[in-house]
């Protein structure tokens, strides 16, 4: 039988070439923050769209002592999270956890942990779509030009066009938001309710769009705002009056779950290790 | 003995290691990080540190350019043999090395990239007697804040020519266009500046 560490791959899969490649396409990311870098996404063992950019990241960043946490959607255990860990560990036989405060790099599809990040820690999004101006411009040559110009007029006129239809501004997951008063970042997507914490934040995010072949970052202490208009401002998604149906819990993002009871709805933590230790605190009454 | 029997540079995991300090420096700019003591043998032991920056980042799909205080430079050399990087002007170059130098007006040269694409821009890597961030010795202090930076940050370059800070300044007054700094002391110290930093000097 094959010893764990008899690998066939290069560590981390990728060859030391691509590796070096996307290394320096995240420093430049770093170095400008918010702008989308190109970069030439190589073939890996799992289809484009299913969170090759952030694992090509992830595979450029670790090392032997790396501890690593991915998750999708918030769960530890769901199966694009289980794969993508189970293709790192045959390729590097690194230590995964589940405690976010554990990890050193913790790779995630459209969510940010409940737990509040350090500096030692990078955070690194699958991004399906990186391109925040598609929605309002088809051709990458015109957005690359509003980008580089800083020429974001028709994302507002979308914003107010929503408040004309709606009443409000209709973007859910994924909603955009000014990079150190330059760059506008499509936000990976994640909820509303994880965009502020991009704002100031302590640690590294990283984004990688394998599909797309772009990769940007928000480095640590960066000003990130989510675009609104003056007398209509971003607003979180809002769970008052709703709480776990598992843990208790009154302040994370929840997912909502067909039930028999409470009028045919209830709640449940999306990050699921937030919850199974919440839940332990409370029965621990700690 | 041969060469090939003495330690070398494991282009997997010691790259990795010096890589994630890289990308700290980065991260957190004007902080001061080690670069990991590596046990290779290096052709290049004059400078070893900023040889190891050179085989981390650099390969045959990079250009770079060297500005040194010798006609014959041993680290040019060095690069080309181990990464097989290809040697190009000042305009051209993806990375610069200035070692025990000043890029002075030269700095107007380099690449600053395009607004559609400023990462087409150049890395410039100092090497430097030494970095710190208490002031004892330097006759100035460059202030830097902005992304990366919590509140403001002060280092402190001793012996290092104030006017090439200028020159700085002025090459990165346009963001996004602009250069990304690297300094690397011969201790094995490294800060980094990128485009995105305001920087001030204090005298």
């Amino acid at each position: 039988m094959m010893n764990k560490t008899d690998y066939q791959y290069n560590f981390a899969f990728l060859d030391e070439n691509t590796k070096r490649e996307i290394r320096r396409c995240i420093i430049k990311a770093v170095c400008i923050p918010g702008f989308q870098v190109p970069f030439a996404s190589r073939e890996l063992p799992i289809f484009f769209g299913w969170g090759t950019g952030g694992l090509q990241i992830t595979l450029s960043v670790i090392g032997k002592e790396t501890v690593l946490k991915v998750i999708d959607q918030g769960d530890d255990d769901s199966v694009n999270a289980v794969n993508l860990k189970r293709l790192i560990i045959s390729t590097t036989n690194i230590k995964t956890t589940e405690d976010t405060k554990e990890a050193d790099i913790i790779q995630s599809r459209h969510r940010i942990t409940e737990d509040s990040l350090t500096e030692e820690q990078i955070y690194i999004f699958q991004v399906p779509l990186p391109e925040p101006l598609r929605k309002v411009e088809p051709k990458e040559i015109e957005t690359r030009r509003m980008h580089g110009e800083k020429d974001y007029g028709k994302m507002y006129v979308k914003l107010y066009e929503d408040i004309l239809h709606h009443g409000e501004i209709t973007i859910g997951a994924d909603y955009p938001a000014l990079v150190n008063e330059r760059y506008i970042i499509a936000t990976s997507p994640i909820p509303r309710w994880d965009v502020p914490r991009l704002n100031l934040s302590e640690n590294l995010f990283l984004f990688g769009a394998g599909r797309e072949r772009k990769i940007y970052a928000v480095p640590p202490y960066t000003k990130v705002e989510p675009l609104s208009l003056e007398d209509y401002p971003f607003r979180k998604e809002d769970f008052s009056g709703k709480e776990c149906g598992i843990c208790g819990s009154r302040d994370s993002y929840l997912n909502e779950l067909p039930s028999e009871d409470d009028n045919g709805k209830s709640y449940v933590c999306s990050d699921s290790f937030y919850c199974r230790t919440n839940k332990l605190k409370s029965k621990d009454g700690t | 003995m041969n060469k090939t029997d003495d330690k070398i540079f494991d282009i997997v995991h010691d790259s990795q290691k010096v890589f994630s300090i890289i990308l700290k420096a980065f991260s957190f700019p004007g902080r001061i990080f080690k670069i990991p003591e590596i046990d290779f043998l290096c052709d290049y032991e004059l400078q070893k540190y900023i040889a190891v920056f050179g085989l981390t980042l650099l390969d045959f799909e990079t250009t770079f350019h060297v500005i040194d205080d010798s006609t014959d430079s041993l680290f040019k050399k060095y690069i080309i043999k181990n990464s097989q990087a290809e040697y190009s002007g000042l305009s051209d170059a993806d990375f610069i090395f200035v070692i025990n130098t000043y890029l002075s007006d030269s700095i107007n040269n380099i690449k600053k990239g395009s607004l559609i694409d400023p990462s087409k821009s150049a890395v410039l890597v100092y090497l430097l007697e030494n970095i710190a961030d208490t002031s004892k010795g330097s006759e100035y202090t460059v202030k830097l804040s902005g992304p990366g930076i919590k509140e403001k940050k002060y280092l402190h370059l001793n012996n290092f020519k104030e006017c090439e800070i200028k020159k700085w300044i002025s090459v990165n007054k346009e963001f996004p266009l602009g250069v990304d700094i690297v300094l690397i002391s011969k201790n094995g110290e490294i800060a980094a500046i990128p485009r995105s930093i305001k920087i001030e000097i204090n005298t």
